[in-house]
């Protein structure tokens, strides 16, 4: 206990200044005098939770076209600049958010709120540009096809969820992204790109003033609007959901799901908690009595995503050569089973909870980090100021917490098994 | 105990002072130190001159497994000790392979740094090697690499080597073969150990919230008495182009083909690095370069396409990368070696001074996190850049002259003899590229 109060000292909260302009636009600082760059990122409240089925993946298409050219600027106008003042950008699509972002140095990030306003605005998606883009993202989710695991995960997600749009893929399917028109994302652009549907986040060698002086020059005048989002619900699985999904591969690999809860739920501590137990390092107990005592994997990892609506939380496992898949998931609902009955031990919690806060502390050694962290909270987890929260609550985690949330989420009623196999012989 | 101080200021806009220290300590061990007080943080990198270079032939992935085995358990603490040590605290450590190194990377909150350097020690001094966990180190390993059958990607990075290097020791990846990791023993490891990890073959990077004088008295307690020995040099041989394009398919039933195109390159310590690197921005750079703007931005034909050269110790590799439909692949080679051949003929004054701006200005954002700067420090000991490399980066990419990029371009670039791997379902004479000498 006395390491915790010793890791919570070293914690220091991180401290935002934040500021929301007459038109809706939320603008979030972040004050890092360590290194003489600055992280200047957008975030749209608007991803593959947002689309219409027969559109999937039409907000990463527009992320690809956004770099595309606008009124004031060509197609190669927004690498030119970037370039030109050694900066680094690019941009992601989420469930729930699409960024873009460019790290300059100090004198010169205000080039990225320029242009990241006339793309607020102006873009042009013109058909030129977008038949080949479009055979570009085609690509991007062949790789994604071609990996050994990509579409098992897809898989995984259509079968664990039934109705809710996190059951489909963000990059979208194939069929979607052929029929997207260019008019269809010029319409997805208009509909979801203003002031009042993005946080604006700016991240290291600045002050909060001078942020909020130049990000108000370049977006003060852009009309806001809000945008209504329907928050759908997946109905509770009743009953265990299994499947194979077959590929010509060589070695299978294991996955089980477990929907849990959303990023503002109160359980959401103790599940990260156990999971860091189960298989955070090399101490934990994935690693200690899967990976090495029984010899029954190469790898065996679990990942706790929380979104805005809900929360997945799932097992990945690769066997060891002549290991069968039912013997590693049988070892693996064994472990998870024992923190239904049995308290995990006090070292274990500290080394979690220790374990969990010391990342608190690492992640600030990246403005850009802190930066995309608070996008992220602000806009999926109720507020910027729940990160530090998160910690806090992090911290009074307790073993009656760990074996409340394992006999509640960790049932077979709730769960979805696949696995990956060989394509059989005919 | 030797001293070297530099101070550097960072570029272009000067208000980080950071001071490098390098000291020997009088076995030979080297400690590179930078203090920074950003967050109460340590980073650390040890780095052994004991790569997968210096596998014997016949046990490729030995140095790996070396690396790996300095965490199994020390001769005070077992494997599951060593690993709970640093973990009950937040803390991180583990080990790595590379072509040159072996080493143990770190990161503390600053409390913990003397059992950070207590571990660093054991691990480095006295591990031990017991059986039990060399062989089930061993059958992880071995699972690992075949479980990397299915990847195209983890096939070409593996195949292209081959194809590359032939029968040169970089031919092989760290992590070697399932075959020969199988075939490893304990005194394999043993030996190795004994002739390669030794003080004057070591450096050590730390970053971060720690005062030098500290440290330092704690590594002199640690390390102090590693007792020196010499280390046997082996002459380095040369890697050898090929003679005429060579080309291999490996078969694999996906819808893309991966295509690896490239030649041995320059190693570390070319006196034209500058040049090349440059040039190497101008042709294949993500965003805007030769290769991107006509696979991607004008023929929409990949999601990435992208060349890079890759530098050791004993050589190096040139290498460009196109993952696209199987039926566009002679395209997308046809592409690149016209983008290689443009670069060659035609580069521009405005060309060298766009790469110039961008490195220029980008250089501070390779050294804003403590992280960044460990492997960047690291980097200069490696390459023996000397202590003032920060301050004189822009001197260094300002001096590149067009002249020096086109020359870099007609040494380092060889559109007429190259290596082609394609991993894909595809035939050789599904590419149209009559000048390749097809391998089995």
């Amino acid at each position: 206990m006395l390491n915790i109060v010793m890791l919570m000292i070293c914690i220091q909260p991180v401290e935002i200044q934040e500021f929301t302009l007459d038109n809706g636009l939320k603008i979030l600082v972040y004050e890092d005098h360590f290194a003489p760059v600055v992280s200047t990122q957008i975030h749209y409240r608007v991803g593959a939770y947002n689309e219409p089925l027969g559109l999937t993946g039409i907000s990463h298409l527009l992320e690809h076209m956004a770099f595309k050219g606008t009124k004031k600027y060509g197609a190669q106008e927004y690498w030119r600049r970037i370039e030109e003042a050694g900066g680094m950008a690019n941009a992601y699509t989420s469930a729930n958010r699409t960024v873009y972002f460019a790290n300059l140095g100090k004198d010169r990030y205000e080039i990225e709120l320029e242009l990241e306003a006339e793309r607020m605005q102006n873009l042009l998606i013109a058909e030129a540009e977008f038949i080949p883009e479009k055979q570009v993202v085609m690509e991007e989710r062949r790789l994604r096809e071609n990996d050994p695991y990509g579409s098992f995960f897809e898989q995984l997600d259509l079968v664990s969820y039934s109705i809710h749009p996190y059951r489909r893929p963000i990059i979208g399917f194939m069929a979607d992204i052929e029929r997207i028109s260019r008019d269809d994302l010029y319409q997805w652009y208009r509909q979801h790109y203003n002031p009042a549907n993005a946080v604006v986040v700016i991240a290291g060698d600045v002050t909060a003033e001078e942020a909020y002086r130049a990000v108000r020059k370049h977006f003060g005048k852009i009309k806001g609007r809000t945008v209504d989002e329907i928050p759908y619900e997946e109905p509770a699985q009743r009953g265990e959901r299994r499947f194979e999904y077959r590929k010509e591969v060589r070695t299978s690999a294991l996955a089980i799901h477990y929907h849990t809860v959303n990023i503002v739920h109160e359980d959401v501590y103790a599940l990260d908690v156990l999971s860091m137990i189960l298989s955070y390092g090399l101490s934990s107990r994935f690693e200690q009595d899967i990976v090495r005592e029984q010899g029954l994997a190469v790898t065996a990892n679990v990942y706790h995503m929380k979104y805005k609506y809900a929360g997945s939380f799932l097992v990945f496992a690769i066997p060891q050569s002549g290991v069968k898949l039912a013997d590693l998931e049988h070892a693996i609902h064994e472990s998870i089973d024992r923190l239904k009955t049995i308290p995990v031990s006090a070292a274990e919690l500290d080394k979690a909870r220790n374990q969990t806060l010391a990342s608190a502390v690492y992640q600030q050694d990246s403005p850009t980090g802190v930066g995309m962290r608070a996008g992220w909270w602000e806009i999926e987890a109720g507020g910027w100021r729940n990160m530090n929260r998160y910690f806090e609550e992090i911290g009074s985690v307790n073993e009656g917490d760990i074996m409340r949330v394992a006999r509640t989420y960790f049932t077979r009623d709730n769960r979805t098994v696949g696995y990956l196999l060989p394509e059989e012989e005919e | 105990m030797k001293r070297i101080r530099i101070m550097i200021l960072l570029i272009p806009v000067l208000c980080l002072a950071t001071v490098i220290e390098r000291d020997t300590l009088r076995n030979g061990l080297v400690a590179l130190t930078v203090e920074a007080r950003r967050i109460p943080v340590i980073e650390m990198r040890a780095y052994v001159r004991a790569g997968s270079v210096y596998d014997p032939a016949g046990r490729e992935g030995l140095a790996n497994i070396v690396a790996e085995m300095l965490l199994r358990g020390t001769q005070n603490r077992s494997a599951q000790e060593v690993v709970e040590s640093i973990e009950s605290v937040g803390g991180m450590l583990s080990a790595f392979c590379d072509e040159d190194y072996i080493g143990l990377s770190g990161k503390v909150l600053n409390k913990d740094l003397a059992l950070l350097v207590d571990l660093l020690a054991e691990c480095l001094r006295r591990p031990s090697f017991e059986t039990a966990e060399f062989e089930r180190l061993k059958s992880e390993v071995v699972s690992g690499i075949r479980a990397k059958a299915d990847d195209p990607v983890a096939i070409s990075t593996r195949e292209f080597r081959r194809l590359v290097f032939q029968d040169h020791r970089l031919a092989h990846l760290p992590e070697g073969h399932d075959t020969t990791v199988a075939m490893l023993t304990a005194s394999d490891v043993r030996e190795f150990y004994s002739r390669k990890i030794l003080p004057d073959n070591t450096f050590l990077v730390f970053i971060g919230d720690f005062t030098r004088d500290s440290l330092l008295k704690l590594l002199g307690g640690r390390f102090g008495d590693w007792e020196r020995k010499e280390v046997l040099a082996i002459e380095p041989e040369r890697p050898q182009p090929v003679s005429q394009a060579v080309g291999r398919i490996v078969p694999m039933k996906i819808s893309q083909a991966y295509i690896t195109l490239g030649h041995v390159g320059p190693g570390y310590g070319a006196p034209d690095w500058f040049a090349a690197r440059l040039m190497n921005y101008m042709l294949g750079s993500r965003s805007r370069s030769y290769i991107w703007d006509r696979v991607r931005e004008e023929k929409g034909l990949a999601y990435d396409a992208y060349s890079y050269f890759k530098r050791f110790h004993w050589g190096g590799y040139f290498a460009a990368e196109v993952q696209t439909k199987k039926e566009m692949a002679t395209e997308a080679v046809v592409t690149v070696l016209g983008a290689i051949r443009q670069v060659q003929d035609s580069l521009r004054a405005a060309d060298v001074a766009r790469a110039r701006n961008f490195y220029t200005g980008y250089f501070p954002l390779t050294i804003d996190s403590y992280s960044k700067m460990a492997d960047l420090v690291s980097q200069v000991e490696i390459e023996g850049l000397g202590l003032n490399y920060i301050d004189r980066f822009e001197d260094y990419v300002g001096q590149v002259s067009l002249e020096q990029a086109a020359a870099a371009a007609r040494e380092y670039l060889c559109p007429d003899r190259y290596c082609l791997l394609i991993v894909g379902d595809l035939q050789p004479e599904d590419i149209a590229i009559d000048s390749i000498e097809w391998l089995e």
